[in-house]
């Protein structure tokens, strides 16, 4: 039987795939066609597209009418399952990390890339750590030399950093 | 293609070194929980740019090597599996060693691993260029319908449900479209704004959904401590008669991983899987299984490792990765602007012939660096993932601005990684996302071109017994779950009736 947790993450997978494929099909609305191209350029997004939402359709009538969906695909992860009894993952962590890496991303414009690594590095290293005086001095060594480390080896690999 | 020449070549101190660097790394990143293969081949990939594509294909297929066999070592010590491919290791590699016997128990993981990786090394070699030869005489419709049926046979095969699988491998589609339209050469689905006018990056699109998301979900275990290991590798050495009793198990295993290798987008994981279940089945004694037996630890290590062997088979002869990680040695290639197909073995026969040397003696020196040093390896359990995550993080934010330098890409890979990690949380498989990302272009060009061809008509596909017969496999495997699932809720539903009536319904 699909748990409602699972079904309300099916729902919106479906849904999210609905408005994937509406999007592309409003995006290749006036796409002309080449005259020499009997199928033209937006014919084949077009048919993925309805495809797509036809699929989803289904996926979520088979949820709105109670029948159940397989889950349990071969994770490309570790198994959160496959690690010690009684451990309790924190997705709040992840979240951090998406933020943190957002801000990163935002700042380096502006900061360039040693410095929006360096604080990057602490800022996030310091969250996941366990804030121990000795995990904060290692964070902050692993920032400083990681960041100006990286930079430097990146720029002499003629590599263009912000 | 000269295999000895290739073999000659890569013993030379540059190549040798990229192996062994890559060899290490890939087993060092399979041991460690989180961060699997597939993120350190993507993570490698734009750091491959200024190599020659023999030089990038040495590294890269060393770490495949490496990255399925490093899973092993803290599946066996610690029952967290480096990789998931590693999983069905842990049920029979674990009790083996708290038991007692841990050095045995690597022992047989390691040497299976390298056994099961050169019978598919042989495969590799003996298959592919008659399998080449005849890729060669598929045209546009037949190569439209291959790369179809790949698409169907990863969604259908890839576990869990079809019409996920499917909407991953679509969704990847989708996602591949935006940009300069090569047929027309007309801009297509920018949505008005010019960095979009070439689309996303391939690169930037890998990076976050194989690295940023498994970097965003090990963030959820950044406070988890593990046990200490029992150092003790007596027995890590088979006796002859230890192989000569596997010898079956072997065999049997490596055919497997072969056989799911070959299938499009189907990877190591389930190759473990079914080989363990199979030799459980045939077993004389199944209810050893799982209590640290021999045969279980042999039949999962064997069918990964051959697995590796069996997914170059499509991936180098007709251009359709057999596994995720396969796939990303795909896009390596098509970065260096190398097609993979057919034509490979002509075009360029020197990347052919790295390519199987390397998976050949990587095996080799996965086997030697594993044994000398597997208890080393494994005590990088202990380093923090507070330290690691964010290197990594930064290392794939450096790989996306290498590519073209806009922060754009930088963007794309972000907003990537967000997607490849709400999709696993959906329990949506990202294994066919990036296949269908990496084959749509490839599929709409053939299809375009058959079409050009017959003045739009679809007609003459039916007509052509190849292109036909592979739309009528992809027909019949996209009908088959559906029908299966279908006759067993109807069975669920008639014994329901049953129960509650008392007699048939």
């Amino acid at each position: 039987m699909t748990s409602d947790r699972t079904a309300r993450r099916d729902a919106t997978f479906a849904i999210a795939m609905i408005a994937a494929g509406a999007l592309t099909i409003w995006g290749v609305r006036n796409q002309p066609r080449a005259p020499f191209d009997p199928v033209g350029a937006a014919a084949i997004p077009f048919w993925t597209a309805i495809a797509v939402i036809a699929l989803a359709s289904i996926l979520l009538a088979r949820i709105i009418l109670g029948h159940a969906t397989r889950g349990g695909a071969v994770s490309l992860f570790t198994s959160a399952d496959a690690i010690d009894d009684g451990y309790t993952v924190e997705p709040r962590y992840s979240l951090a990390a998406a933020l943190c890496t957002a801000a990163f991303a935002a700042a380096l414009p502006f900061a360039g890339f040693r410095l929006a690594s360096i604080g990057f590095m602490l800022v996030l290293g310091w969250l996941l750590s366990d804030r121990t005086p000795r995990a904060v001095a290692i964070v902050v060594a692993v920032a400083i030399l990681g960041g100006a480390g990286l930079d430097a080896g990146f720029r002499a690999l003629m590599i263009d950093l912000p | 293609m000269d295999l000895g020449q290739a073999f000659l070549d890569l013993l030379a101190p540059g190549p040798l070194v990229l192996l062994l660097v890559g060899t290490l790394l890939g087993i060092v990143v399979g041991a460690l929980p989180g961060l699997t293969g597939g993120a350190l081949l993507a993570l490698s990939l734009p750091f491959t740019y200024r190599m020659t594509s023999v030089d990038g294909v040495i590294l890269m297929t060393s770490m495949y090597v490496g990255g399925i066999s490093g899973g092993l070592i803290t599946a066996t010590l610690m029952r967290i599996p480096g990789e998931p491919s590693a999983v069905v290791t842990t049920l029979d590699g674990f009790p083996m060693a708290r038991g007692g016997r841990p050095g045995r128990a690597l022992g047989l993981g390691i040497s299976a691993s390298l056994i099961g990786g050169a019978l598919s090394w042989l495969v590799l070699v003996l298959l592919s260029p008659s399998m080449a030869r005849l890729a060669l005489v598929f045209g546009p419709f037949e190569n439209f319908a291959l790369v179809l049926m790949a698409l169907v046979l990863i969604a259908t095969l890839s576990q869990g449900s079809v019409i996920k699988g499917l909407l991953a491998g679509l969704f990847g589609m989708l996602v591949s479209y935006p940009g300069i339209d090569e047929t027309s050469g007309q801009r297509r689905l920018n949505f008005g704004f010019d960095e979009m006018a070439g689309g996303f990056s391939t690169l930037a699109i890998i990076l976050g959904a194989f690295a940023i998301s498994q970097v965003f979900a090990d963030a959820m275990h950044a406070r988890q401590r593990f046990e200490s290991l029992d150092p003790s590798l007596r027995g890590i050495f088979l006796s002859p008669r230890d192989y000569l009793r596997q010898s079956w198990n072997i065999l049997r295993s490596s055919a497997i991983g072969v056989i799911i290798g070959i299938l499009p987008g189907v990877g190591a994981s389930i190759s473990s899987i079914v080989a363990y279940s199979t030799a459980r089945n045939m077993s004389k004694t199944p209810e050893k299984f799982g209590t640290g037996f021999d045969d279980g630890i042999v039949a999962a290590e064997t069918a990964n490792n051959a697995n590796t062997g069996g997914a170059l088979i499509p991936m180098i002869t007709l251009g359709i990765p057999g596994s995720p990680s396969a796939s990303i040695l795909l896009a390596a290639l098509l970065m260096h602007n190398i097609q993979p197909g057919p034509t490979l073995f002509t075009n360029a026969p020197q990347v052919v012939g790295a390519l199987m040397a390397t998976h050949l003696v990587a095996h080799v020196a996965m086997f030697a660096i594993m044994i000398a040093g597997c208890v080393l390896i494994a005590r990088l359990m202990y380093i923090p993932r507070a330290y690691v995550l964010p290197i990594v993080i930064v290392l794939c934010a450096i790989g996306a601005l290498a590519e073209n330098g806009r922060m754009f890409d930088l963007w794309t890979m972000i907003a990537f990684g967000a997607v490849g990690f709400l999709l696993e949380l959906c329990a949506v498989p990202l294994g066919p996302f990036v296949i269908g990302l990496l084959l749509a272009p490839l599929a709409e060009i053939q299809l375009r071109a058959g079409l050009m061809a017959t003045d739009g008509s679809l007609w003459p596909i039916l007509q052509r017994p190849v292109a036909c017969s592979l739309l009528a496999v992809s027909a019949a495997m996209f009908a088959w779950p559906l029908w299966r699932d279908w006759r067993r809720s109807a069975d669920a539903r008639a014994r329901l009736g049953t129960q509650t009536t008392g007699r048939p319904s």
